[in-house]
């Protein structure tokens, strides 16, 4: 890393603070800690970070509140750890903005590669590529071409629209909510089985083996996640 | 009605006799009042007595008062023979003003009671505070007014009609009586004894409608003739009607409180299950990141030296962390199973994803074991909780891992049977003791004799998540060898 990333850690736990500052250090972040949602935002409205890692189980205000309002004005990745790991407090997360989730306990590994690619992702949704590569896929979303081995496959608009929500989303968690929102519009949220069906179709016609995908990833009962092409 | 329980004949001597009374005292005084002006005061007698009476005894005194009149006062004396036409008229027009007098107090007086009843009815409603006084109030009113018992059937929380009538009523009921009863209730008409069906019932039956669905059902039985007058019956209806109000207002109020009583207390479980597994999670994620954070500090010892190897420590606590999290996990698992907390959200899913959720998380467990899975037919869309199921499976792999030797073949099948989807697993392991088996999916059991490290918790939660799901779990032992499980959950399909 060039300049040093700043992370604001916002966690009421003293020892989980000092443990992520000395495990974020190590891996070369500088990092800001605060106990509440109050100082947190005071933090994160006075000073210029990077990426914010927050617990959902603040003594002061809930979490997901503390989320919103961040959202509201933080242009930069927030990273959701929490022992909350049911789905419903997942997907309100990740529908309030937040742009991934990790559950206590947690692999040190795992949260430094959540970070990373969040932050990354972050910055390249900003330059809007046009055309992308995963695996054996390339899909160019101006010409609106798909190839799998420099072969065309053809896709339906549907098809096209959700694969191209995907990449322009690659890396990031999409509930079912969202991609049915974004594809399908608001008045078919109730038509839960679409996402599902299209995926399918998707994962038959671009994976390798669609019996074990490696670019559509099911995030158990949340939603998909497109590969990021690390 | 109250009044007509005093015996009619005591009312007729006491009319009577008033009218007798009243006259020996004006016949002293006759020459000086003079004739026309007797007429006068006995007509106020008369109209004295309807204010008490009722209409039968107060016709007497009117007939008996005009017959003294004529007889004793009007000249001439002791004959009922009247002289002039003047005093004929005057005996006729007295007898008929008696008459309408008496009539209409009395009718005003009924009226003026069936409307105190039904004020005093309703004030006492407005007052009842629970749906057990509004019935006792309703029986009371009912039984005194009309002179009679009451039998009073209340619809339960689930809309049904109570089988036993309500302690209050004063009528006992047979089930003969309940049938009818349950008859009235649902097809919300009167019916009984006295009303043309059904007529073998010891009371009438009337429906207490609801504005939205029916209440109960009201039974009366007079004491004199066991049915109602059909004059009568406006006002019972009128009553029932208050009644019913009354009645709907407690059940919504105790539905009410009900509904804030389970909010309350289920915000205050949510409340103690999240503390704790906040409580039980952050020490060991605090361990687990330590014990890393030391793994890559001091990074194992080259393997070339010639010393025996250090002892891992680091290694040994995420170990034992590692197992501490899930015994956690279990627990908090299986209190939400018996607190009835795991009721599933049911959403489509793809059963390939939830295998391979499953698998993904043993990834270090199975690595040493050779993983099939067959899915029948084509892309699978069935309505599960994803996260329930993928536990689930996860908690059979996970005891294949552990109770199979390496390089063992453990196989996941599913595939539709109707609307039912059907899961296996499967292993080449030593499989059951087939005395273990009715026992497997006991809380706590562990097969005596196995491995050390298991909490005896997993397949309970297994049948926990698939009977919320109203499924069921076999286990048996396969008979080519090895332990099987079969999962069968009814659901929609989406083919």
């Amino acid at each position: 890393m060039s300049s040093p990333t700043d992370i604001l850690v916002i966690d009421d736990e003293q020892q989980m603070r000092r443990l992520l500052r000395s495990t974020l250090q190590a891996a070369g972040y500088t990092v800001t800690l605060a106990e509440s949602a109050k100082e947190g935002l005071r933090l994160a409205n006075s000073e210029r970070f990077d990426g914010i890692i927050l617990d959902l189980g603040l003594p002061d205000a809930d979490g997901i509140d503390v989320l919103r309002e961040l959202r509201g004005w933080a242009h930069y990745p927030i990273l959701i750890l929490s022992v909350r790991s049911n789905e419903q407090d997942i997907v309100a997360a990740l529908d309030a903005g937040a742009n991934d989730y990790l559950t206590k306990p947690f692999r040190t590994e795992e949260l430094l590669a959540r970070l990373r690619s969040a932050i990354r992702l972050y910055n390249t949704t900003v330059s809007r590529e046009t055309t992308f590569t995963a695996g054996s896929v390339t899909v160019d979303l101006e010409a609106h071409v798909v190839r799998r081995n420099g072969e065309i496959v053809k896709l339906t608009p549907t098809e096209f629209s959700l694969l191209a929500l995907f990449v322009r989303n690659a890396g990031k968690v999409l509930t079912h909510n969202f991609i049915l929102q974004q594809v399908w519009g608001p008045a078919h949220e109730d038509e839960s089985q679409y996402s599902r069906v299209y995926v399918g179709q998707l994962r038959k016609k671009l994976e390798d083996d669609p019996n074990n995908p490696r670019l559509f990833l099911t995030e158990s009962g949340i939603g998909y996640r497109f590969a990021a092409n690390d | 009605m109250k009044s007509g329980t005093r015996p009619a004949m005591l009312q007729f001597a006491v009319a009577v006799g008033s009218v007798l009374f009243a006259s020996s005292v004006l016949r002293v005084f006759a020459d000086v009042l003079g004739y026309q002006a007797v007429s006068l005061i006995l007509l106020f007698v008369v109209a004295l007595l309807s204010l008490t009476f009722e209409l039968g005894p107060i016709l007497a005194a009117a007939a008996a008062s005009a017959l003294i009149w004529n007889f004793f006062f009007i000249p001439p004396h002791f004959t009922l023979a009247i002289a002039s036409p003047q005093d004929a008229l005057m005996f006729i027009m007295y007898f008929v003003i008696a008459a309408i007098t008496g009539t209409l107090t009395s009718r005003i007086r009924a009226r003026e009671n069936r409307a105190t009843a039904l004020f005093t009815l309703t004030r006492q409603l407005i007052e009842a505070k629970t749906q057990d006084e509004v019935a006792r109030i309703a029986v009371d009113n009912i039984g005194s007014f009309f002179d009679a018992e009451v039998v009073l059937y209340l619809s339960e929380q689930d809309g049904d009609i109570f089988t036993h009538p309500h302690p209050a009523s004063t009528l006992a009921a047979d089930q003969k009586e309940y049938s009818v009863a349950s008859w009235v209730y649902w097809n919300e008409k009167k019916s009984g004894k006295g009303i043309d069906k059904l007529p073998f019932s010891n009371a009438a039956y009337y429906p207490i409608s609801g504005p939205r669905y029916p209440l109960g059902v009201i039974g009366v039985r007079t004491k004199d003739d066991n049915t109602v007058p059909p004059e009568q019956e406006t006002l019972l209806l009128n009553f029932i009607g208050q009644i019913a109000s009354a009645l709907e207002r407690e059940q919504l109020n105790e539905l009410s409180n009900r509904t804030m009583v389970y909010v309350e207390s289920e915000r205050l479980y949510t409340t103690v299950f999240n503390s704790i597994s906040h409580e039980l999670r952050t020490p060991i994620a605090a361990i687990l990141t330590a014990a890393e954070a030391l793994q890559s500090a001091a990074p194992a010892a080259a393997p070339d030296r010639e010393s025996p190897p250090e002892p891992d420590y680091p290694g040994e606590i995420r170990t034992a962390a590692e197992r501490l999290n899930r015994l956690v996990e279990n627990l908090l698992d299986m209190t939400r199973i018996e607190t009835g907390h795991c009721a599933p959200r049911l959403d489509w899913c793809d059963i390939r994803d939830i295998i391979n959720a499953s698998l993904k998380r043993l990834e270090t467990e199975l690595a040493r074991h050779r993983v099939v899975v067959r899915i029948a037919g084509d892309v699978t869309l069935v309505k599960l909780d994803f996260g329930l199921i993928e536990q689930a499976l996860t908690n059979l792999l996970h005891n294949a891992s552990v109770y199979t030797p390496e390089g063992s073949v453990v196989t996941v099948e599913s595939h539709l049977d109707q609307e039912t989807i059907v899961i296996t697993v499967h292993d080449t392991g030593p499989g059951f003791p087939p005395a273990v088996l009715p026992r497997l999916f006991d809380k706590f059991f562990r097969i005596p004799g196995s491995k050390t490290g298991g909490s005896g918790l997993g397949l309970s939660i297994v049948r926990g998540y698939v009977e919320a799901h109203k499924g069921t779990i076999v286990a048996s032992n396969n008979p080519a060898g090895g332990a099987l499980f079969t999962i069968r959950i009814p659901t929609e399909i989406h083919r």
